[in-house]
């Protein structure tokens, strides 16, 4: 039996259009230097246009607004979208990865009409905040607190690191709700609108890499939140976190994948366009190896990313559906997830180092880009859980397996 | 006439380009063994000009006539926002032209019409499909406008503005009207119109055997036709060939320059 692992003609035509898209509407209006000026600040405007081609719920099913596809198809934009600019990447994984992920998934009917449908209808944008100063890679110790006050809660404390935190309308917000049951049990998931009272934001970091997509602290000071608001139990919100991340971190290897493929046909064009000792640099069999050793990569991750979110996709549908979730799924996706964001993310870094040898000198001039992509790539080793958390999650399981 | 008071409705006759790499066969002939068939860049015009009259409320009815590959073909021009798909299923093999293509095209406009306009792409892949419009416009008695960027209702008629050699025109023309598109900027599927495309919309199918009527003939058929002593066709063989374009200096005497 043929072992079938193919894109179907709706996936080919999402992927072909969204090339298109992004190549032609969104890549031209992308400023040149990303480092200095505005070079900075999310482009807002290119955004709406891509919220306007349905991709920013597409995951989300035809009824409530979305496009009705799932984790496949959201790995397809993410590697479009991150082919042409990953801050774009980024901002897109915030939203619909991490952020929009968890109000679907653990969300009540009414919390999806409220808050999914002005997403994925490409109105409203959302954001994902767990990270706190005192809480990165061992995030369950989060000190952000919400306490009850009649029917409402108030969420006091500080998130940091928050993509499009400064711009999203709704952000899915983690506190503990019972300091003596640890994370299990003991964090709750909260909906926050921009401009509830109470919610700020504060410092907006300067970064060396993906400029262009914002990373927001977050300041709650007894912000009020109706008990609406709470996504899923009271106490189930770091099962809701993980679960999203499992799903990012399939859609951050994606992105990879993507930016790999195009820093790849960069240096083909540039290995047969440029002569040294009066012949192409692709000639020298140096360079064929690096070109080789990149298609290699790229190769083998293109059939694990799309396996991991075939998988995921199966995942999220028994969740978004109710229906109980094998331990076996649920650990084969984390176990997927996290070998594709470790392989993709360091893939994409020793992409971002050959790229750099085969421009030379050009390759750390702003207007190649061959330097953002180098410098956009050093993040994907450490958000959505480093790289060594992800193999310190491989590790445990097989340690498990095997005991 | 239009229909009175009905819903405006516009008929786009879309074609087909190949998306990838396409090889010369030994034989000469194109390998498209394995190559996708994606909507030409100039049917994406033509849609989005149709969806200038959809924004006013216009059901666009897509039609295209397969010579394999064509469901994608057509699903690709649902997603871009047609409301309905016909493809016309049967043409693979035969041999076609601009005049028996219009046939086809003009069964269906009479069979599922009545329609306001027909808004079709300049040109194909490979040749013009100018030509097919044309004589579609021409079997079908309808003024044909070519380079047309914008268009809206206009009362009984559309207003339309087009560019041609001598200059850009704004003017009304009578429904219905065969419009070929110009210089636009191709609409771009979303992914909700995708997702309907494949999983919500239908696509009707019909046999080009089913239009019999008048069924143009085929280029050889036609060849076929003329009477013996006009053709301009006659075999030559090789040697034939290269001495009399050698005569006409178009090939190179031996050993020398052209
Ligand atoms: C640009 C950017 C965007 C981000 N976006 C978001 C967002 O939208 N939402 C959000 O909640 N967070 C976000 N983050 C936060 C991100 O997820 C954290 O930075 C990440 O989890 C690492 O935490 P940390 O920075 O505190 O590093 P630390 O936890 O301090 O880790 C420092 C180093 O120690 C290693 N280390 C830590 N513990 C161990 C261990 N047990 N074994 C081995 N090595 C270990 C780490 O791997 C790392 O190399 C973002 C971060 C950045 C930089």
């Amino acid at each position: 039996m043929a072992f079938e692992f193919a894109f179907t003609p709706e996936q080919r035509l999402l992927k072909r259009s969204a090339r298109q898209f992004m190549r032609s509407q969104i890549e031209p209006g992308l400023p040149d230097d990303d480092w200095s000026g505005h070079g900075g600040d999310s482009p807002l405007e290119l955004v709406k246009r891509m919220q306007h081609q349905g991709w920013f719920g597409i995951g989300i099913p035809r009824a409530l607004g979305g496009a009705g596809m799932g984790e496949v198809e959201y790995c397809i934009l993410m590697e479009e979208i991150s082919a042409v600019d990953s801050s774009l990447g980024t901002i897109f994984g915030a939203h619909s990865g991490i952020g929009l992920m968890p109000i679907y998934l653990f969300g009540n009917d009414d919390q999806r009409e409220r808050f999914v449908r002005p997403i994925a209808e490409g109105r409203h944008l959302a954001a994902f905040a767990l990270t706190e100063p005192t809480a990165g890679s061992d995030a369950a110790s989060i000190k952000t607190k919400a306490v009850r006050d009649g029917d409402d809660w108030l969420i006091s404390g500080t998130k940091i690191w928050c993509s499009n935190g400064n711009f999203a309308d709704t952000v899915v917000v983690f506190a503990v709700t019972d300091e003596t049951l640890g994370a299990h049990g003991g964090v709750t998931a909260f909906i926050v609108s921009k401009g509830t009272p109470g919610f700020t934001v504060g410092t907006i970091e300067d970064k060396m890499g993906i400029r262009q997509s914002n990373t927001a602290e977050l300041i709650f000071d007894n912000c009020r939140v109706p008990k609406q608001n709470v996504l899923g139990k009271v106490g189930e919100g770091f099962i809701a976190a993980l679960t999203a991340l499992d799903g990012g971190r399939v859609g951050l290897a994606a992105a990879c994948l993507g930016a790999c493929k195009r820093l790849l046909d960069d240096c083909v064009r540039r290995a047969k366009d440029r002569e040294r000792y009066g012949k192409p640099l692709g000639k020298n069999q140096s360079i064929q190896w690096m070109l080789a050793d990149m298609a290699t990569d790229i190769h083998l991750a293109e059939y694990a990313v799309y396996h991991a979110a075939t998988l995921t996709n199966e995942y999220y549908e028994k969740i978004a559906h109710g229906e109980p979730v094998p331990r076996a799924l649920r650990e084969k996706v984390s176990r997927a997830a996290a070998a594709v964001k470790i392989h993709c993310s360091e893939m994409t870094g020793r992409a971002g180092e050959r790229a750099i040898q085969i421009f030379g000198g050009d390759g750390l001039k702003m207007k190649y880009r061959i330097d953002r992509s180098f410098r956009d790539q050093v993040i994907t080793e450490i958000y959505e859980g480093t790289n060594e958390v992800q193999r310190l999650i491989i590790a445990r399981e097989l340690l498990q397996e095997g005991a | 006439m239009p229909p009175s008071g009905a819903r405006l409705r516009v008929l786009v006759p879309v074609t087909g380009a190949f998306h990838g790499k396409v090889r010369l066969k030994r034989n000469g002939l194109v390998d498209t063994e394995g190559v996708e068939r994606i909507l030409s860049r100039e049917s994406a015009q033509a849609l989005a000009l149709a969806k200038q009259l959809a924004a006013e409320g216009a059901e666009l009815v897509v039609v295209h006539v397969d010579k394999g590959g064509g469901e994608e073909v057509l699903r690709e021009a649902l997603a871009h926002g047609a409301d309905q798909g016909v493809l016309v299923e049967g043409a693979e093999k035969s041999e076609s032209d601009a005049s028996t293509r219009a046939t086809t095209i003009a069964e269906v406009y009479k069979q599922m019409g009545p329609f306001d306009a027909v808004i079709g792409p300049a040109r194909s892949e490979f040749a013009g499909f100018t030509g097919t419009l044309a004589a579609l416009a021409g079997q079908l008695e309808l003024p044909c406008l070519v380079g047309v960027s914008r268009v809206a209702v206009d009362g009984v008629g559309l207003r339309i503005a087009y560019q041609s050699l001598f200059g850009d025109y704004d003017l009304r023309v009578p429904r219905p009207s065969v419009l070929l598109v110009g210089d636009l900027e191709p609409s771009h599927p979303t992914a909700w119109g995708i997702h309907d495309a494949h999983r919500v919309k239908g696509i009707l199918r019909v046999k080009a055997d089913n239009y019999t009527v008048q069924k143009a003939l085929t280029k050889r058929q036609r060849i076929e036709n003329v009477p013996q002593e006009s053709r301009s066709l006659e075999s030559v063989d090789g040697a034939t060939l290269v001495r009399r374009l050698r005569s006409r200096s178009l090939i190179a005497e031996k050993g020398g320059s052209p």
